[in-house]
């Protein structure tokens, strides 16, 4: 089992079945419809699978942060516990659309999960605050298109003067370090948020 | 392979397997620890360079220094930064650096395999490069091959203290298997010992069916021959007094004539109740046969008290005491006396009646009516007297000298015989059922001017004189230099100075141990009044005996039967039964039950039984059917003889019913 979500695979009837008995019909509905959105974004150009993705997550779930959602300071939510909630933080939204694109057949190497710095007079006193986005590179070296949950649209990063960059990762390397090995079989995988994400996921189906 | 050494091995494998896996797994989960150690430390240390060379604005001067920098602190093997497109930016890998405690052969067992760190450097949105790191392993190496060195040495004192601690623990649980060992080894040489149970169950079952052996065969022997004994004393023994009587008396009396040992010399003395007749009127029958008896209590005891003593009622009032080695007629015959008088005084009589004696030596040359005629005439002229006086009966009238006398010419023969060695052995074969033979007997003779004195003659004046250990000596040293070559073992006869002597015991034991060859063929008879009177003495020699190879016999038996019970533990060779029971065997049914009877217990206990003094062909035939597995004597000796002559091998066919009969030596 190699949950490395480099090549994305889901077994759509167990999260299924996960969903009806964790929470409810309702969610089963959303995954089946995410299963839906998921096939019929296989083949389209990248610009149609990330407004697709974009707008599939944007447009249902509601951002909350984590300590009201999961009465924990930070929680990196799996996409079926995203869907099941209804709501998510900036990064469950960046996750969710990361997984969504692989699923859809994009290649691991142009996403990268960027954490970056939000100027923002609206959220507090100084401005700023910490906030994670989905960049996309066309080519390894052009500039990425920016896929967030605040500003709903995409937008390319340079007209997006309001985010600064500071790391970005994708799970080919990183961080992530052995991806290539069992995440759920390794007694460190806990220390990793990620990875701890993607034991979770392989749980819930996703691998 | 013995089961210590073998338990031993099992202990030693065990060890070296649980250690060794053990060490293995340790190994292992170290190596595994230590690379998912590195691999962190990568993973960490990618991400933080990545972080810093981002936040340094991606000048390729200022990154290729900075992992210089980074690479220059020795801990990295590889540091490499590649460009979107796959293109090494900057490599820095150390090849030099293999130097590290762990040898090559360590290494290349239990490699080292970290992931490697792998992190993206983006400058703003742009994407500079992967950043590739590998922590040097030396450093994990040594720390493995440290760690396992240590664990080695001290599972390696663990294995040496578990080894001492086993040895000791083995020792203590196998203790109880070598008495276990010795009591079979015991009961395979007739030795019917019995030991403490130990504690260890199996042994402890074990230990307990060699004694449930032991006591059925010690009972048996017990039961047997205290059996045996009644018959016997019933057969011929007064039934008033509980003396022997007249007849087994005088057959006793001719077989120690005919003997070539101390025993063919002594004292004859006769007692006689004076006016019985009258006393049975006087007092009634029942006081007088209640007065005889104690009489015989007393006899009996008198004879018990001397080893080789034998006391009978001849007819109604006489008495008669035979006391072989004694050489002072006077004496035995005054032994005798007060005895009777000590008993008489006890009972009041209002006139004690006179107790005239008679006393003589007899000698190898005597016959036994010659000896009788001799004192009846001594006993008539003490009679006469009408006190309780004793004659002494000269052989051929001729008074002997003074004892004083002949007791210093005797010293000064003998003194010298020792001094010259002038001692020698005659043999004489003893026999198996087909004529074999079996061991020879080798009997003392002393060289003295110009004449061969048999052990009659001189046996009683060494034993006076007290020299016999010095004679016992001779004879074993003897009998050693003897089965130097010999082609049969020799059996020697040793008195009761060498069972009761300690220092004769350590000195055979040290000849023994110097001539041990020959010890193996030396066969060692001891009377069986001697050993029954110093049974413990006994048993220590015969242990010392056989521990150098000697086999043990008892000579002269059927006179204390009873007694044959206490030998169970012994382990004894040979039984030699005396030449009183076998004289006219053919012609005696009450010998014959006994002797087959003697046969079949011994046999049980595995013991070879022989008969001694056999004079005649006849004898030795009905012998044969009893069950003797061996005979000795005249008629042995002209049998041998003619048996060597011919040089036939021995014709089972003689007795094919009985050639599978006891054990032989």
């Amino acid at each position: 089992m190699f949950t490395s979500l480099t090549a994305a695979q889901v077994d759509f009837s167990r999260m299924q079945a996960l969903a009806l008995s964790r929470y409810g019909q309702e969610t089963a509905a959303t995954v089946d419809r995410w299963q839906a959105e998921i096939a019929a974004m296989q083949g389209l150009p990248d610009a149609a699978k990330l407004e697709r993705a974009n707008r599939f997550f944007n447009s249902r779930i509601r951002w909350l942060d984590d300590a009201t959602i999961w009465q924990q300071a930070d929680y990196w939510a799996t996409p079926l516990e995203l869907m099941g909630m209804g709501m998510g933080d900036c990064e469950d939204f960046a996750i969710a659309k990361y997984t969504t694109l692989l699923l859809a057949g994009m290649d691991v190497a142009k996403l990268r999960i960027t954490y970056v710095r939000l100027r923002n007079a609206n959220i507090n006193a100084d401005g700023s605050q910490a906030h994670m986005v989905l960049a996309y590179y066309a080519e390894p070296r052009s500039e990425p298109l920016i896929l967030d949950n605040i500003i709903a649209d995409i937008h390319s990063a340079s007209t997006r003067s309001d985010l600064t960059p500071v790391y970005g990762f994708n799970s080919q390397g990183i961080w992530v370090g052995g991806a290539r090995n069992p995440a759920s079989t390794q007694p460190e995988a806990r220390l990793s948020r990620w990875r701890d994400l993607l034991r979770r996921a392989a749980e819930e189906g996703l691998e | 392979m013995s089961l210590y050494k073998q338990l031993w091995l099992a202990i030693i494998l065990l060890l070296a397997l649980v250690l060794g896996v053990s060490l293995l797994v340790t190994t292992l989960s170290a190596k595994s620890y230590l690379e998912k150690q590195l691999a962190i430390k990568n993973a960490d240390n990618a991400t933080a360079l990545a972080l810093s060379l981002g936040q340094q604005g991606a000048d390729p001067v200022l990154m290729e220094l900075t992992l210089a920098a980074q690479f220059d602190t020795g801990f990295y093997e590889l540091i490499e930064l590649s460009d979107p497109d796959g293109n090494t930016l900057v490599r820095r890998e150390d090849e030099i650096s293999t130097d590290t405690a762990a040898p090559g052969w360590f290494r290349r067992l239990l490699p080292i395999e970290a992931t490697p760190g792998i992190a993206a450097v983006q400058d703003g949105w742009q994407q500079v490069g992967t950043l590739t790191l590998q922590s040097h392993s030396r450093f994990a190496y040594r720390e493995l091959w440290e760690t396992t060195l240590l664990l080695a040495a001290l599972f390696l004192l663990a294995a040496i203290g578990a080894g001492v601690a086993g040895s000791m623990a083995l020792r203590r649980i196998l203790q109880p298997l070598q008495a276990v060992v010795a009591q079979a080894q015991a009961i395979g040489q007739r030795q019917f010992v019995t030991t403490e149970e130990p504690l260890t169950r199996e042994f402890r079952q074990l230990v307990s069916a060699m004694n449930t052996l032991s006591t059925r065969i010690r009972s048996m022997l017990v039961q047997e021959t205290q059996r045996l004994e009644q018959w016997q004393r019933s057969s011929v023994i007064d039934p008033v007094t509980g003396l022997n009587d007249r007849q087994p008396f005088l057959g006793h009396l001719q077989t120690i004539l005919e003997r070539d040992d101390g025993a063919a010399a002594g004292a004859l003395c006769l007692v006689r109740l004076d006016g019985l007749a009258q006393l049975n009127q006087n007092y009634g029958r029942k006081a007088m046969d209640s007065l005889l008896a104690d009489i015989g209590a007393a006899l009996r005891q008198l004879a018990a008290a001397n080893a080789g003593w034998y006391a009978a009622r001849l007819n109604g009032s006489d008495f008669a005491l035979l006391a072989p080695g004694e050489l002072e007629a006077q004496e035995s015959a005054r032994d005798l006396q007060r005895a009777m008088q000590e008993v008489i005084a006890n009972h009041a009589l209002e006139e004690a009646p006179p107790l005239p004696g008679a006393a003589t030596i007899y000698g190898v040359d005597d016959d036994v009516s010659e000896l009788l005629a001799r004192l009846d005439g001594a006993l008539i002229a003490a009679e006469r007297e009408q006190v309780s006086s004793v004659v002494i009966a000269h052989k051929g009238d001729i008074p002997m000298r003074p004892m004083r006398e002949r007791l210093e010419t005797w010293q000064t023969i003998l003194h010298q015989a020792i001094a010259t060695r002038s001692f020698s052995l005659a043999e004489f074969p003893v026999i198996d059922r087909e004529g074999r033979v079996l061991h020879n007997e080798a009997l003392a003779r002393l060289e003295h001017a110009g004449q061969t004195l048999r052990a009659g003659e001189f046996l009683p004046w060494i034993h006076r004189l007290q020299l016999v250990t010095a004679l016992d000596r001779s004879v074993v040293a003897l009998a050693l230099a003897r089965l130097d070559g010999a082609a049969h073992p020799l059996a020697i006869n040793l008195s009761v100075a060498a069972v009761t002597d300690s220092d004769f015991g350590n000195w055979i034991d040290h000849e023994l141990a110097a001539y041990a060859t020959a010890a193996q063929r030396l066969y060692i008879e001891i009377p069986e009044a001697v050993a029954f009177r110093h049974i413990d003495a006994f048993k220590a020699l015969c242990k010392r005996l056989q521990n150098r190879g000697c086999r043990v016999g008892i000579e002269h038996l059927g006179h204390q039967l009873a007694d044959l019970g206490a030998l169970h533990d012994v382990g004894l060779d040979y039984l030699k039964v005396d030449s009183g029971f076998v004289r006219n065997v053919q012609n005696n049914p009450g010998n014959q039950a006994l002797l087959r009877a003697l046969c079949t217990i011994g046999h049980t206990i595995g013991v070879t039984m022989i008969a001694e003094g056999v004079t005649s062909d006849a004898e030795w035939q009905m012998l044969l059917t009893l069950g003797m597995d061996g005979a000795t004597g005249p008629g042995i000796n002209r049998l041998a003889r003619r048996h060597a002559l011919s040089r036939r091998p021995a014709d089972p066919a003689r007795n094919p019913a009985r050639s599978a009969g006891a054990g032989v030596t």
